[in-house]
């Protein structure tokens, strides 16, 4: 569990760079990526994106500690 | 006839206001399902943290409307319109109000009565085992062919239209950024509501101002490249738990959608003095399905599906939403309602603005703004109907806002270019929910296993087999390129043709089996109540059986040979699997009239 959430955190932190340095860049280009080739700001966005969609998803792991509380309440049992 | 626009808005709000209240509130909620407060939802009951979650009711409420609503509400009505305004608007509100509404409504609350279980597997209590999986095996391939539309649709629109990509990498890490804001920090509804319109409307800026490219790779073309990705991204976005991604990406998706709908409202009243210009009726016959002379009536049922009724909804409402209803007395809001706000889409969104932009002498001043100046000649030879099926709403909304705001090259290419992006985003939402139910229909179709073999079942069953097999499925038939009439197009339109017509009969089969359900389960057996869901019921599959023969004798025959064989073979099958359900729909209602007997007798 906690090698998942080590895991996560990294992926986030890489996601979150590669995301902000594609928005940056697409910012001052006037578009991010090229119809010709490959360039840093595409690839860099393609792989923030999956991070950022995984990453938080292996950090956090479990349901959020609100709507467990919420099921908890009507159900009267503890769930995970 | 040239009625001012100001009629028609407030004459659809009437009837959608009355519907709700009366039909849904009174008669289905109170007096048909009898929904209460007090029974517990399978989103609480068999909470998961996953798939069972419970969602607050806006919310669930606009994961319900972006998933049903894909392209559906906005084609089928802007191809309609060559039948004139009238004929389009009254399928539309009819549809809507006896017909869809009351489809995805029970739907939703027969699949929560059943513990979230889909409309296909409820089928079995009301119409027997073999009706379940003959059902279930017929919507999963129907899901399939819908995710290899999507895959290609998505694709093509990131190709062809950078920004639509710009925004789909924007809006999705957002997304876990507003899940993360509303679950997981103390802040509160309304600062997390305002942050999530902030973030929107930068994302829709940004993405208006940045277009993401890419070439292809690896010998492969962008818009395969970008079908790759799409998969990848809907295999994750599809085993992830809802809490995570679809719930608060929908949360988002709700105040797109409401801006959307809400402007085209606001738009239409302000305009609504101003006459509409196009023709209330045109003829009942116009060339529509491959040139040939199209009646209104059987083909309009597979022509206007979404805005009207879609099979598809009676999936998502038994499959995604009934597993997050967090109260039964929600489902109203969110089933009936979302099927209202889809059908106010096609009546206000599309429908008035291209009656009203139809023959409008400043309408060519918008087309150059927006750079479509080529489009000119054809809009004054033809009318709007001179623009293909997405220019007529994009430009519609667009002119209608512009005419109302008086600014039809300022606000007006601001209002089209919105337009355009709320399209783009109705599509992409609907490709991962697509591949979440075609994950529950290949879990339910195995569980027979789940007994016999656990291990069998859990190796075959698992989510991300499931999700897996629907996705690489969906890319086998809209990744290769066949030939059709000398043009090279993804291999799933050997069969597409076909697509409107399985998916209104599974329409009309949902609402059938959720009348059965009504009349065995729920055991109400008023004669008014049985015939006011049984006569729609009956009547749509009247209508689109003989739609489809209709369309098996007079269009297949103009098809390419290689459509003829696909979508033919499809019609046919769909057609077998049509009578057979129906013959054990029958059984169904005898053996339950055969039980209310008995009760009778006893009781006396």
């Amino acid at each position: 569990m906690a090698a998942a959430r080590a895991l996560g955190a990294a992926l986030t932190i890489l996601g979150l760079l590669l995301f902000a340095y594609a928005i940056v860049v697409g910012a001052s280009r006037g578009q991010i990526g090229s119809q010709q080739h490959w360039t840093s700001d595409a690839v860099a966005v393609i792989l923030g994106w999956f991070l950022l969609i995984v990453g938080p998803a292996l950090y956090f792991g479990k349901t959020p500690a609100r709507l467990a509380a919420q099921v908890q309440a009507s159900m009267g049992k503890e769930v995970r | 006839m040239s009625a001012p626009l100001g009629i028609i808005v407030v004459s659809v709000l009437v009837v959608y206001g009355l519907a709700y209240m009366l039909y849904g509130r009174r008669i289905l909620e109170r007096q048909i399902v009898k929904a209460s407060a007090d029974r517990k939802t399978p989103a609480i009951v068999k909470f998961d943290g996953v798939d069972y979650v419970p969602a607050n009711k806006y919310v669930l409420y606009g994961h319900h409307f972006a998933s049903i609503a894909g392209a559906g509400p906005i084609v089928g009505p802007a191809i309609a319109m060559a039948y004139g305004w009238g004929l389009p608007l009254i399928w539309v509100l009819f549809g809507n109000v006896f017909i869809g509404a009351v489809h995805d409504y029970l739907a939703l609350m027969a699949s929560v009565r059943h513990g979230g279980l889909s409309i296909m597997s409820v089928s079995e209590n009301v119409m027997g085992r073999k009706a379940k999986y003959i059902f279930l095996i017929y919507v999963y391939a129907a899901l399939l062919l819908v995710l290899a539309a999507f895959f290609s649709v998505n694709a093509k629109l990131f190709t062809v239209n950078p920004s639509a990509a710009t925004k789909a990498m924007i809006y999705m890490p957002a997304a876990v950024l507003v899940g993360y804001l509303l679950y997981r920090t103390r802040m509160t509804p309304s600062t997390t509501s305002i942050l999530a319109v902030l973030i929107l409307l930068a994302a829709i800026a940004y993405s208006i101002k940045v277009p993401f490219r890419i070439p292809g790779i690896g010998g492969i073309d962008t818009y395969h490249t970008w079908l790759l990705l799409l998969a990848a991204y809907s295999w994750i976005a599809s085993v992830l738990p809802v809490w995570y991604l679809l719930q608060p990406r929908d949360y988002l998706n709700a105040f797109l959608l409401w801006s959307f709908v809400g402007l085209a409202i606001v738009g239409s009243l302000a305009a609504a003095v101003h006459g509409l210009t196009g023709p209330f009726y045109t003829e009942f016959s116009p060339p529509i399905f491959s040139g040939v002379p199209t009646p209104f009536w059987p083909a309009i049922a597979l022509i206007i599906a979404c805005g009207s009724l879609s099979g598809f909804h009676s999936v998502v409402a038994s499959g995604t939403t009934s597993k997050q209803l967090a109260n039964e007395l929600d489902a109203l809001l969110v089933g009936y309602g979302g099927m209202l706000t889809e059908g106010a889409v096609s009546s206000l969104a599309v429908i008035a603005p291209i009656a009203l932009a139809w023959n409008q002498p400043d309408f060519p001043q918008l087309l150059e703004s927006m750079g479509k100046a080529k489009l000119v000649s054809a809009y004054t030879q033809h009318g709007i109907l001179g623009l293909d099926k997405v220019s007529r709403f994009v430009m519609g909304y667009g002119y209608m806002v512009g005419k109302a705001a008086g600014s039809i090259t300022g606000v007006g290419v601001v209002a089209a270019k919105f337009a355009a992006i709320a399209l783009a985003t109705f599509i992409l939402t609907t490709l991962d929910s697509a591949t979440r139910l075609a994950r529950f229909a290949w879990q339910e179709m195995f569980d027979w296993l789940e007994e016999r073999s656990p291990r069998a079942y859990k190796a075959i069953a698992n989510m991300y087999v499931g999700g897996a097999i629907a996705v690489l499925a969906g890319l086998a038939m809209a990744y290769p390129n066949v030939v059709i009439k000398g043009k090279e197009l993804p291999a799933y339109n050997v069969i597409w043709p076909a697509f409107a017509g399985t998916n209104q009969l599974l329409a009309a089969l949902a609402l059938l089996t959720s009348a059965l359900w009504v009349y065995a389960v729920l055991k109400v057996r008023e004669t008014r109540y049985t015939l006011l869901i049984q006569t729609p019921a009956w009547f749509l599959w009247i209508t689109v059986t003989t739609g489809l023969a209709w369309w098996t004798i007079k269009v297949l025959p103009k098809l390419p040979a290689i459509q003829k064989v696909g979508a033919g073979t499809l019609v046919i099958i769909s057609l077998a699997i049509d009578l057979l359900l129906i013959a054990l729909y029958v059984t169904g209602l005898y053996r339950a009239r055969k039980e209310r007997v008995v009760e009778a007798l006893r009781a006396t």
